[in-house]
């Protein structure tokens, strides 16, 4: 779902104007000249991003990128203090490339200095300075006129606004659930060999004639499986027009092929699971249009049977299996594909790919040669030793290592462990040179990563996992990008930041985690599940953008944590999902727990989601259940709630003297006797809904008004209040009251759900406004329709919700 | 390089760097209106705008007959001018004017000491600038430094220096360039520290400098009439101003003692110390003459009428027309080049900021009005963020009247002058005249004040 107000890094126009002006300033004075950059806090990260990104780009030297101007400036004055040379500044520091800094403490006027001395003299290349705004206020006449820098200029950037999402936004919403427009930044530069392996997958999933046999990818850890995998969605992009989705299973995936069916279901927009026909729509989902899936990690041979399972409940969809799980696809229907190590020359194609090349050009031929010999022509190894060198480090240093351990590379799982092993040591002590005195700390939280989920996380749920603050996590993130050992996830999948660590350098990290990364996931997932507040919105948006975490998680919560969870989550679970893995967590609880209370709430959990999921037998059973649980213990007000959700139950059924009965009788007098207000009016309610649905308006606009509205009035409840609001309109516009009903919705339920960011809520009332304009057509009537349908589309087709297909019928009927 | 890279900027004089001269492309236009790079007085010629008339007269032609017909006396010159007014293109013409024999004056022996490359700009004194002099003789002059600089070093300079710097080479030259460094980087108690010692070498360093320039000036005949000595001091007025007193302290006590040097000074000052109470007294210390260097006066005085000033405008855009070829680049051709002229109040580096600024909007032409508009917004909007509202009413007054109120305080006038908020202009006439900056003219701050 489109996030409400979370703070996303997104550059204005204007902005995007500045820096592409600032671009084209840098190369048309040949690389050279000294540059400030004004950034807002917010956009700050990204801006760096975007200017990192330039670094040995087309025309652009490389930068050196100083996090922190006041420390760099004191590295340099320490370099000059240990130099002999002859004129202090008479050698260059960074004699090809550029230096980007980020200058936020310190004195900005020093910086200023220090940089400007450094021009031409110690950096040879541009020199860019990232500034705060509100720190060179005073400064920006001297910035400008006194210290020659070529383009100040002011990148402004915005929070992203909920209302309305912009086409841009939607098509990120549609990418980041669906598909991945682009699989992985590398597939489409660094990616090397592999032709025949290709041309067995495309001759699986995309025959000429026949049916479509699903792919199993097999090989050892790091040898690239997820990476042929994306690179085969990028060549075949075009093939899959309903996008490429991927699946990534944790380590110790303990998810049955239903749980997963499930979560794969939510990914793609469809709530209803838990019955034959959840599958056939998942099935049919994902045949047209047509979805590219890849399972990645089948590496257990539990994961790897579910995941097979899976596959095979999915006849005739483009499904590729990946892990290094020994009997992947050993069976029909199966094509499975080996994947080896890469040969010679497609190993050093690849490391000649990611290393620059002044810097390959300086490597004698017989040492690459005997680099990737050594590295066991292994992909990942590779990628690592590019990190390793591309930091300038000596390749002799690197052979002498893999020599002295006379490692030689086997099907052996531990063999391969070791040499990548030995490469991410390498690659660990450059990042705790790269991180100075923060190393001590730093690591620590680094080798916490491996306790990530293997989709990756974003700056927020990574900075608590590692326990570091944000920017200290993202500043983290950037040395070890630059390392090779994390990789950013490309912008169609997460705009705002986010990384993953590959599994095998995951699995040898998590030997070196102290254990934080679980509890620090704990603890911010704790934190932002409660329902209520003003930040509601933010926290629970927040949590959306981490749901493949929130399922990885879910499915690790230790026992003595998980009724916490289930406390802390009563209403999230209900209102977002994703349901199949709040089921199955609930489900574990149920067979974990015995005592009454915790039960109940589990029970009253389960029942809501699965009747959320259109599983309605299950609903009803949990409901039962705990009905019968609180009335042998005495728990009226527990006994009622069952008994209501018995009631909603028996009302999507479409039982509703039953359930009209039991609202009465069975909920009412209960909240009556036990002066429960709230819920008495929430009961009345109900029973309103039913009236109307048998017609009876009068007396349910009766209790709407005199019963319901005044509680929550005198609660102050504003969103109830809303909604009892939008039912009072919805009895008006059935008895032709159209005026009266439009202003209601108009004025006193659509900006409560705007200030709530309550999407859903905007779009059914958008709908209810539509209906009411096109009956009442008034001149500018029409128009107005228009417009509003066009919103509700746009959030609609973000959340994947069936008032989509509903929005587009009245858009074809009425011609808008 | 092959023909088709664009050429670098570094090293090279700013009309050698682009393919066509006016540029005929937008990545020329940006490389031949750097507004950073002074002009080369012979390779950029083509590009160079004589503006004697529209600035009334030329001032640093004056100090050079001056020099000239100073008969060996040594002569002291300030030069004044805003920030981006031209003072290093026009002080480089200098320069080559003297270097060239004229009638029967020799061709002078020029240093030109650029305070910037050479000093720490945010704190300068008396003792820096002797021993980046010293540097710059051994770097220009070695023999003649190694005859008079050289033994002077070693018995009265070295011990000295050498208790404050550690590792100092025993090779004077070595020594020296060392310790230069050392002072430009050092900390400020060391810079202190050093700077005490030097003191008390001070009569050594201005001797040794005058024995060196004794070496370079010997006639090689006794008919031949010695080649005058220039020292020229640039860049020394963007002294941080955040050192105000220091740098007060020195313009009007520490650099007496550089009159003792045997040689021509010509050194730059800020604008605004003539114009304050603590330099006041600045020629009657020093004796010599102040020259400024105004602004291109694109408007008219409020007493004559206000307005454009035709000459003023048409200097300007002449002076940008040398550098881009408006008919082929700008949407608006010539008319985009008034109005540059026009936003930037006379103030070349600022026209030449907000041309590139444009240009680099675009990555084809033409550029377009709104581009243009947008880059002077920029500028506007610098100078929105920077105005303090305490100065609006002064800035008010000042547009009324094109002087500062009597009652200004220093503080502000020099705040006001040093960050262009008002810009000075002086055509002929003795006394200068201000006028607020158009573009914080079109300030909301200055605007909403009633």
């Amino acid at each position: 779902m489109i996030p409400a107000g979370a703070p996303l890094a997104v550059l204005t126009p204007e902005s995007e104007r500045a820096l592409a002006s600032l671009r084209r300033a840098i190369l048309r004075m040949g690389g050279f000249g000294f540059y400030v950059v004004l950034s807002g806090d917010l956009g700050r990260v990204e801006l760096l991003r975007r200017l990192r990104a330039w670094s040995g780009t087309e025309g652009i030297p490389e930068l050196h990128f100083f996090p922190e101007g006041k420390e760099a400036a004191a590295k340099i004055d320490r370099f000059l203090a240990e130099s002999d040379r002859k004129h202090p500044l008479g050698g260059a520091v960074i004699p090809d490339g550029g230096a980007l800094f980020e200058v936020d403490g310190g004195s900005i006027y020093g910086a200023l200095n220090i940089a400007r001395d450094m021009l031409g003299k110690l950096v040879q290349g541009p020199l860019v300075l990232v500034i705060p705004e509100h720190r060179l206020k005073d400064l920006v006449r001297l910035a400008t006129d006194l210290f020659e820098v070529r383009l100040a200029t002011l990148l402004v950037e915005r929070e992203h606004t909920p209302v309305p999402p912009s086409p841009e936004r939607v098509e990120e919403g549609r990418a980041r659930r669906v598909a991945l427009a682009e699989p992985n930044m590398g597939v489409a530069t660094i990616f090397v060999g592999r032709d025949d392996e290709l041309r067995e997958i495309e001759a699986a999933l995309l025959p000429a004639t026949g049916e479509v046999q699903p792919v199993a990818l097999q090989g050892m850890p790091g040898v690239g499986k997820s990476y042929l995998a994306d690179r085969f969605a990028y060549l075949h992009k075009d093939r899959f027009p309903g996008g490429y989705v991927k699946l990534s299973l944790s380590p110790e995936e303990k998810r049955s092929t239903e749980a997963l069916g499930g979560d794969l279901a939510a990914r793609l927009g469809q709530n209803l699971w838990g019955t034959d026909q959840a599958w056939a729509m998942l099935r049919a989902r994902l045949l047209s249009p047509r979805v590219l899936l890849h399972i990645e990690n089948a590496d257990g041979d539990e994961a790897a049977a579910a995941a097979m399972e899976l596959a095979s409940r999915l006849a005739e969809c483009a499904v590729i299996v990946s892990g290094r799980f020994q009997g992947l696809g050993l069976s029909r229907p199966w094509r499975r594909v080996e994947v080896p190590v890469l040969d010679e020359e497609a190993a050093l194609m690849q490391l000649a790919k990611e290393i620059a090349p002044p810097l390959w050009a300086k490597i004698r031929a017989e040492d690459r040669s005997t680099l990737v010999g050594e590295l066991g022509y292994l992909p990942l190894a590779l990628h690592l030793a590019a990190g390793y060198l591309r930091r300038g480090q000596s390749i002799d240093r690197l052979l002498q290592l893999f020599r002295a351990e006379k490692l030689s590379l086997s099907q052996d799982p531990a063999q391969v462990e070791r040499i990548v092993g030995l490469a991410l040591e390498r690659s660990i002590r450059l990042l705790g040179e790269a991180l100075g005195d923060k190393a001590e700390t730093w690591l620590p939280a680094f080798f916490a990563l491996g306790e990530a989920p293997p989709s990756g996380v974003g700056r927020s749920l990574g900075a608590a996992i590692a326990g570091l603050k944000e920017h200290e996590f993202e500043e983290l993130m950037s040395r070890a990008e630059e390392l090779s050992l994390v990789q950013r996830l490309p912008d169609g999948e997460r705009s705002e930041g986010a990384w993953r660590v590959h599994p095998l350098l995951a699995a040898l990290l998590r030997q070196r985690s102290d254990g934080r990364g679980l509890e620090g996931m704990t603890r911010w997932f704790l934190a932002r599940l409660r329902k209520g507040g003003e930040d509601q919105g933010l926290r629970w948006n927040q949590i959306q953008r981490e749901e493949e975490a929130l399922i990885t998680w879910l499915g690790r919560v230790p026992p003595e944590n998980k009724v916490r969870v289930l406390k802390a989550s009563l209403w999230y679970p209900i209102s977002n999902g994703p349901y199949p893995a709040w089921l199955d967590f609930s489900e574990r609880l149920l067979q974990e727990r015995n005592e009454p209370d915790i039960r109940s709430s589990a029970l009253w959990t389960l029942s809501h989601i699965a009747l959320r999921s259109d599983n309605l037998d299950r609903a009803y059973d949990a409901a039962r259940e705990m009905s019968r649980l609180n009335l042998a213990r005495g728990a009226k007000r527990e006994t009622a709630i069952a008994a209501g959700l018995i009631a909603e139950i028996l009302t999507a059924r479409g039982d509703l003297d039953e359930a009209l009965r039991t609202w009465r009788e069975d909920v009412l007098p209960v909240f009556e006797s036990l002066g429960e207000a709230r819920a008495r009016a929430v009961t009345l309610g109900k029973i309103a809904d039913i009236l109307v649905t048998r017609g009876d308006l009068d007396e349910a606009l009766r209790i709407r008004r005199e019963e319901e509205l005044p509680v929550y009035e005198r609660l102050g409840e504003v969103r109830e209040r809303a909604i009892a609001l939008g039912k009072v309109a919805d009895i008006l516009m059935t008895r032709g009251e159209i005026d009266e009903a439009l202003r209601i919705i108009r004025e006193e339920e659509l900006p409560v759900f705007e200030r709530l960011g309550e999407r859903h809520s905007l779009v059914r009332d958008r709908i209810n406004m539509t209906h009411l304009l096109l009956k009442r057509d008034h001149p500018t009537d029409r128009r107005e329709a228009a417009s509003l349908l066009a919103l509700a589309l746009r959030d609609a087709e973000v959340m994947h919700i069936p008032e989509a297909d509903q929005i587009r019928a009245i858009q074809k009927r009425h011609g808008l | 390089m092959s023909a088709s890279e664009p050429p670098t900027p570094r090293g090279l004089s700013v009309s050698k760097r682009a393919f066509s001269v006016p540029a005929r492309t937008l990545g020329d236009a940006v490389r031949l209106c750097d507004p950073w790079s002074p002009l080369n007085p012979s390779e950029d010629a083509v590009i160079h705008e004589d503006l004697t008339k529209v600035r009334g007269g030329d001032g640093l032609a004056k100090i050079a007959r001056n020099i000239r017909r100073a008969g060996g006396v040594p002569t002291l010159h300030f030069v004044s001018g805003h920030i981006g007014s031209g003072k290093t293109t026009e002080l480089l013409r200098m320069m080559q004017q003297l270097r060239r024999a004229e009638g029967a004056s020799p061709p002078a022996k020029m240093f030109f000491l650029d305070a910037e490359e050479r000093l720490d700009r945010s704190d300068i004194d008396l003792e820096d600038i002797l021993m980046a002099l010293w540097a710059l003789v051994y770097e220009e002059a070695p023999e003649a430094a190694a005859r008079a600089l050289g033994p002077i070093w070693k018995r009265q300079i070295s011990e000295i220096a050498k208790k404050i710097v550690t590792g100092l080479p025993g090779e004077a030259a070595e020594a020296v360039s060392k310790v230069v460094g050392y002072v430009r980087l050092a900390g400020p108690e060391k810079k202190q520290e050093i700077r005490n010692a030097l003191g008390s070498a001070a009569g050594p360093l201005v001797e040794g400098l005058n024995l060196a320039f004794q070496e370079m000036q010997r006639p090689d005949s006794v008919d031949d009439e010695p080649a005058p000595l220039v020292i020229l001091i640039d860049n020394l007025e963007k002294l941080t101003e955040a050192q105000r007193i220091n740098v007060e302290r020195l313009y009007l006590e520490r650099m007496v003692a550089l009159k003792r040097l045997e040689a021509h000074m010509v050194i730059t000052l800020p604008i605004y110390l003539p114009y304050t109470a603590a330099g006041a007294g600045l020629i009657g210390l020093y004796g010599g003459k102040i020259v400024v260097l105004p602004m291109i006066e694109t408007r008219r005085r409020v007493a004559h009428g206000g307005g454009d000033n035709p000459a003023g405008i048409e200097a300007m855009t002449h002076l940008l027309e040398k550098r881009v070829r408006f008919e082929d680049l700008f949407e608006e051709k010539r008319t985009a080049a008034e109005r540059i002229a026009r936003f930037s109040g006379g103030c070349i580096r600022h026209a030449l900021r907000i041309l590139v600024d444009a240009v680099n909007e675009h990555d084809n032409p033409p550029v377009t009005a709104a581009s243009l508009d947008r880059a002077a917004a920029g500028m506007q909007a610098d100078f929105e963020r920077a105005l303090p509202e305490a100065y609006v009413p002064v800035l008010r007054q000042i547009a009324k009247d094109n002087r500062f109120p009597d009652n200004c305080p220093d503080e502000m006038k020099r705040n006001l002058l040093r960050h262009l908020f008002v810009l000075e202009y002086q055509n002929g006439a003795p006394d200068p005249w201000y006028a607020v900056h158009p573009l914080v003219e079109r300030c909301r701050k200055y605007r909403e004040h009633a």
